[in-house]
């Protein structure tokens, strides 16, 4: 049984201008100890999509699924009391800027215990034991002194060490993290991925990694699912994706990728230029009928302006959803790969 | 120094003003020898320079120096006398202030358009927009007047205390109201509110721990003039009721020109709101802990 089942994921933003389609139609599955990279630009709706499993959008916005089964609870069904005890214990959650997920006015100590003693009932002692190792846990030097501190008093990266301290605090059994390294200088990301790395061994957590990094989904995941305009668009292993990839807005991200060194030709042969997809991505308000890449789409037909292309499978954990790679078309040439 | 100088501004600008404590024009059957004589008891037959050197001299020993008017009553047992009841009432002002302001303007931030928010709305244009004494007159004439269930002057029952407070609490409630409302609905919206909700923290401690605490700090800012100014006496409020504070001695010793009386209340509510101004920028330590490492 999965721990994570999503099944035909709607999000819709009610705003003065209209309707916003953030998520539509998102299904993924993700097994006990497995970790999955959902990557896309911004406004694609990776968020949105975790973010409304766990009930955090404004209420402006409704969510609708056929179903949502974590750990064998259906949360559709559950109460928002039911779900608050989810989270925080079984599900817990790093946030993009560490700047400001911390209350500014407790301390470290103070946010890290919370859940603690919500959720386990701790003692203050018992709380700060567990804090004290947790603080330990995340590579945190002096965690005496850094209980006391404020957030104000500790850098992004020290920050966001907290945060995922205080999201594995009650053992949970997913972690998502929300573009954790977005907000962090290179050095600094390298060092959050690698502690990341480190804990979903040792905790055998299941992640859920949101970013628009390419780079930084390969460092932790075996699977990747590509979101463009609140759908998914292509999903598979890192290594299907990196090396057999389907969707022509794959193709378009992995192209855009900086190459190691400047001297390689980039695939528009010019010299350690950045190649960007052209396009704007499209308007949630008034998304297009058909496939929502089909805009931006190189090899777009007429088909895709007018009808959500269907999803194919390659393998068991292989899929795309283009009207290109539909089972009954011809599968692209070979010029139209990615360089 | 604050208090220094505002001693030295309104000494000066008192005695610009035309007329005296015992000016010809208003003392008519005294005769003038009388006056003079009156005038060099009290040392008004000086230059106004030398009274200020005087004055600051006793001021120094803690004397506000001897009412002109009431005779016989020094300025500070005045004070003494009147602040206690003008404490008494603008403490309960203050305190009715804060509960209803703050409650008010956090049910309609997390209850954003509900019909909490629309009253609100309207209770708060109308309190910013009243002056204060239309409001007293008002509630005067409606409830100690046509339906006669409270009294209209003094101060010796609990009963008497409803209406002087209501008017007192009326504008800051609606001041403290959209205040707490507008710091409130942004506060909600920060990262770190999100961070609580991800903890599974039950929406009361969200908004009140995390929410209230961080929303509060505007509030805090307009504590320290309203405390002084409520603690000390409305001289509005305490005319019209008839509440014997230390507003109404000020505003009769006004049109007396009771220059020891002036003076007197203007140090004291010049010291108060010195104070009250310190004891915010304690709290506001006590509340954010970057200030305290600035201070």
């Amino acid at each position: 049984m999965p721990l994570l089942i999503l099944d035909d994921l709607n999000a819709t933003f009610h705003i003065a201008a209209g309707d916003v389609q953030a998520v539509r139609g998102l299904s993924l599955q993700l097994e006990e100890g497995e970790s999955i990279g959902i990557v896309g630009e911004s406004g694609s709706g990776k968020s949105a999509a975790m973010l409304s499993v766990m009930g955090l959008l404004p209420a402006t916005c409704e969510v609708s699924a056929r179903s949502i089964v974590f750990n064998n609870i259906e949360l559709t069904r559950i109460g928002r009391r039911d779900l608050r005890k989810l989270l925080g214990k079984d599900i817990g959650m790093v946030f993009q800027d560490p700047m400001t997920s911390l209350n500014p006015l407790y301390t470290i100590g103070s946010q890290l215990t919370e859940s603690l003693r919500l959720h386990l009932r701790y003692t203050p002692r018992q709380a700060r034991e567990r804090a004290l190792e947790l603080l330990r846990m995340v590579e945190i030097p002096s965690p005496e002194t850094r209980l006391k501190q404020y957030p104000y008093e500790l850098s992004g990266g020290m920050r966001q060490r907290v945060m995922i301290a205080s999201a594995i605090s009650c053992n949970p059994k997913l972690i998502i993290a929300d573009e954790p390294t977005t907000a962090l200088d290179v050095t600094i990301q390298a060092q959050i991925l690698d502690l990341l790395m480190s804990l979903k061994q040792k905790l055998n957590v299941s992640i859920v990694l949101i970013s628009h990094d390419l780079g930084v989904i390969t460092s932790l995941c075996r699977r990747i699912l590509v979101m463009y305009g609140g759908m998914m668009v292509e999903t598979g292993t890192t290594r299907e994706v990196f090396y057999d990839a389907r969707h022509p807005y794959t193709w378009g991200l992995l192209r855009s990728r900086p190459s190691g060194s400047p001297q390689t030709q980039s695939a528009d042969g010019a010299r350690g230029r950045l190649v960007s997809l052209p396009g704007a991505p499209p308007d949630m308000l008034h998304p297009p009928p058909g496939c929502p890449f089909a805009p931006r789409c190189p090899h777009a037909m007429r088909i895709c302006n007018e009808y959500i292309p269907p999803i194919t499978d390659f393998s068991s954990t292989h899929a795309a959803a283009c009207h290109l790679v539909y089972a009954n078309a011809r599968l692209p040439k070979k010029e139209a790969s990615h360089g | 120094m604050t208090i220094f100088i505002l001693i030295t501004v309104t000494f000066f600008l008192m005695h610009a003003v035309p007329g005296g404590p015992f000016s010809p024009a208003e003392e008519k059957n005294v005769p003038p020898e009388v006056l003079a004589r009156i005038a060099s008891m009290y040392g008004l037959d000086k230059p106004v320079g030398e009274q200020y050197i005087l004055y600051i001299k006793n001021l120094l020993h803690g004397d506000l120096g001897v009412s002109y008017k009431k005779t016989g009553t020094g300025v500070n047992e005045l004070v003494e006398r009147g602040f206690p009841v003008s404490a008494r009432v603008g403490a309960w002002a203050i305190a009715l202030a804060l509960i209803i302001g703050v409650g008010l303007g956090v049910l309609s931030a997390i209850w954003r358009g509900s019909p909490v928010d629309v009253f609100s709305l309207i209770l708060a244009t109308v309190g910013i927009s009243i002056p204060m004494f239309v409001i007293s007159l008002l509630l005067l004439r409606v409830f100690a007047g046509m339906l006669k269930w409270l009294p209209s002057y003094g101060l010796t029952s609990w009963r008497h205390y409803i209406l002087p407070v209501a008017c007192l609490s009326f504008n800051p409630v609606a001041y403290i109201a959209r205040q707490t409302r507008s710091s409130m609905l942004e506060v909600m919206e920060q990262d770190y509110i999100r961070s609580a909700r991800a903890k599974g923290l039950p929406e009361l401690v969200v908004i009140v721990k995390h929410g209230l605490k961080n929303a509060v700090m505007p509030v805090v800012t307009y504590l320290g003039p309203l405390v002084a100014g409520l603690l000390t006496g409305s001289f509005v409020v305490e005319r019209l009721f008839s509440i014997p504070g230390i507003g109404r001695d000020f505003v009769t010793s006004i049109t007396d020109r009771d220059y020891t009386v002036i003076m007197g209340i203007t140090i004291f509510f010049g010291a108060f709101v010195v104070i009250s101004n310190l004891v915010v920028d304690i709290l506001y330590a006590v509340i954010d802990p970057k200030v305290r490492i600035t201070e």
